[in-house]
């Protein structure tokens, strides 16, 4: 029945769109498909406003080579106006930094309206090393006239240094500015703010040469991410319009946040907190968002002893995230702790990661332990729980009795089983697959739980409880996409 | 959905597909047609939109989409369980929806079947796309050598 070839007959204008979605390399590829596609493909390289010299084209190509046909196509295009450019380079000497600063000009020269550079691809980062702090030598510097394009709307800027010229004026429209692992200084970070008025949306990934990250009362900024910028032992945070505000980090002098009466969502998280004294510092910083409507916690165990005086009183908080973070386990007794510290009248909707790593089994946990009972107290308004790594064992069966107990306007409890970092990755791409096999392992531990729980009194008539493998709408997932630091999930 | 035509009576648009089917729409769900807009415009009162370039079957899935995106649910779940639709649908229906979604001027719609397209391409070879699409390699065995070879880096 389909053997008629119907996408070559779809219009041009249809084909070039098509073109426009997929990589370069790939378009490239196309124009050995036959003439139709030929033509069209070499119509599109020459026209096109948007290039993506990415991951995809990087792949495989040493710099030189890399080079040669990334000039090649600069050559064949024509287009007078472009939108996006995308980089992905590692220049190793001083005749690919020149090619660097040439394609930069290329796409500044035509009115480039979203930029995203990266100037290293061969370092891995693993976040317990720091050997990938930006060092100044053979690092990429970006050229001053890059700062005097005033078409840009997104630029994003990874491992490079950002030095302004001196007369920095700002760019004109900016609205999004994405900086990872590039090498700024304080003083700098200061003028970016001042002179982008416009600016909605600022990401700080990782950029090690800040000693402190001063954000104050800009007037549009929206969304703000301050992530793991290690050697910035102070933050002072103020927006009266952000909405959305991440912030990660493994150690902290000061952090103060204030004026921030429009925010909606916060996320909280360290990566590595030895000696706990960033968890002290996030509580303080809680008690003065007590406002917000959605909180996510990505901070492990909560060390009961240090936050023994907080009381904070969420009473906006309609959704609450509790994550297992890499470094510490999140077990039953840190979201008693949780409860015991932070009342949510308004709750609505909580998802917990606890850890796969077995309580029973390891000794640290037992060490770390933290000795909370259960809270009494009653989630009037708690319509859906998410148990994400459940396991089903005898204090996963217990977290979920807790809630079932307490929530008498329970809709659904779905408890998810944890997958391997394989599956985790399947599902981002849209792959999403099932094994027999694990769907009949899903089914026996969903038998036996429902046993297990038919046991425990429901609050609720309604509730409902499911057994899932694999947690279609990944609120995390979203969220770190959201704050352009999604890569850090899979590290 | 619960129904919420009880108070207030929507505006309903009659629509004419190739084959001389009526559908029945609401205006606010018509209306994401950019051509069906303009043509409102042009015709008078409450007369027949005629499409005579859409098929009843498409008709009723582009008015099925529209009438979705019209919902306060939150679009991104909506949007997800389009882009599985179209990825699973026959061929027949995810190119007879992308011609009808750009004659009938619905943006969100022919961003949405395209960029399936563009997933369906995706990381193949120039073999398996002819494949996946039927589509016949029409270069002699010179010409397609000769780009092969000079595009050979882009297989790498």
């Amino acid at each position: 029945m389909e053997e008629e070839d119907l996408i070559s007959d779809l219009p041009d204008a249809i084909l070039h769109l098509i073109l426009s979605l997929i990589p370069t390399k790939s378009v490239i590829r196309a124009s050995s498909i036959s003439k139709r596609w030929r033509e069209i493909s070499m119509e599109h390289l020459t026209y096109a406003s948007s290039l993506d010299f990415g991951e995809e084209f990087a792949k495989q190509q040493k710099p030189n080579q890399f080079a040669d046909n990334l000039n090649k196509i600069l050559r064949i295009n024509k287009s007078e106006k472009l939108d996006k450019f995308k980089l992905l380079f590692s220049p190793r000497n001083e005749e690919h930094k020149f090619n660097a600063i040439s394609w930069i000009k290329f796409a500044t020269s035509r009115g480039i309206k979203e930029i995203d550079l990266d100037f290293c691809r061969h370092i891995h980062i693993h976040f317990l090393s720091r050997a990938h702090i930006v060092g100044k030598k053979d690092a990429f510097e970006l050229p001053d006239f890059l700062f005097d394009c005033v078409t840009l709307r997104i630029m994003k800027l990874s491992r490079c240094i950002l030095a302004l010229p001196e007369e920095y004026a700002g760019f004109g429209g900016l609205q999004t500015l994405c900086l990872k692992e590039v090498h700024l200084t304080d003083s700098m970070l200061q003028s970016l703010l001042c002179n982008c008025t416009l600016l909605e949306n600022l990401v700080l990934k990782e950029c090690g040469s800040l000693s402190s990250i001063r954000i104050l009362s800009p007037t549009r900024l929206k969304k703000l991410t301050v992530y793991e910028c290690y050697n910035a032992s102070i933050l002072e945070i103020s927006g009266a319009n952000i909405r959305s505000l991440l912030i990660s980090a493994g150690h902290l002098d000061a952090c103060k946040v204030e004026d921030m009466v429009r925010l909606e969502e916060v996320f909280i998280g360290t990566r590595g907190d030895e000696f706990g004294g960033v968890l002290y510092i996030f509580m303080e910083v809680l008690s003065d968002l007590s406002h917000v409507r959605a909180l996510t916690l990505y901070l492990g165990h909560l060390v009961p002893s240090l936050i023994k005086d907080f009381q904070v009183k969420f009473r906006n908080l309609e959704e609450l995230q509790l994550v297992n973070s890499p470094l510490f386990g999140l077990f039953n007794t840190d979201v008693y702790c949780f409860f015991r510290h932070f009342n949510c009248p308004s709750l609505q909707k909580i998802s917990i990661e606890l850890s796969t790593v077995s309580e029973e089994d390891n000794f640290i946990w037992e060490y770390r332990k933290p000795n909370v009972m259960p809270v009494e107290c009653v989630f009037i308004n708690l319509r859906t729980v998410t148990l994400r790594n459940f396991r089903g064992t005898s204090s996963d069966i217990e977290l979920a009795a807790y809630f079932l107990q307490r929530a008498p306007s329970l809709e659904s409890m779905i408890l998810i089983a944890p997958q391997s970092s394989n599956a985790r990755k399947s599902i981002v791409k849209g792959e999403v697959s099932c094994s027999t096999s694990k769907v009949n392992k899903a089914k026996g531990m969903q038998k036996a739980i429902f046993e297990t729980l038919h046991y425990h009194l429901k609050a609720s008539t309604i509730a409902e409880i499911r057994v899932c493998e694999i947690d279609e709408r990944d609120s995390l997932l979203s969220l770190f996409k959201w704050h352009h630091v999604f890569d850090v999930y899979h590290k | 959905m619960a129904s919420s035509s009880t108070s207030e009576q929507k505006k309903k648009i009659r629509l004419k597909s190739a084959d001389n089917e009526l559908f029945d729409v609401d205006e606010d769900a018509a209306l994401q047609s950019e051509t069906i807009k303009n043509l409102l415009q042009e015709i008078s009162g409450d007369q027949i939109v005629p499409l005579p370039n859409v098929t009843s079957k498409i008709l009723a899935k582009v008015i099925e989409y529209c009438s979705n995106m019209c919902e306060l649910d939150p679009i991104i779940s909506v949007n997800k369980q389009w882009e599985s639709f179209f990825k699973n649908c026959d061929q027949d229906t995810l190119f007879d929806t992308i011609l009808a979604a750009n004659y009938l001027s619905i943006k969100s719609l022919l961003d949405l079947t395209c960029k399936c397209v563009a997933d369906m391409m995706k990381g193949k070879t120039p073999e398996e796309i002819r494949e996946k699409f039927h589509i016949v390699n029409d270069l002699t065995s010179e010409e397609e050598a000769k780009i092969r070879a000079e595009i050979s880096w882009a297989f790498e």
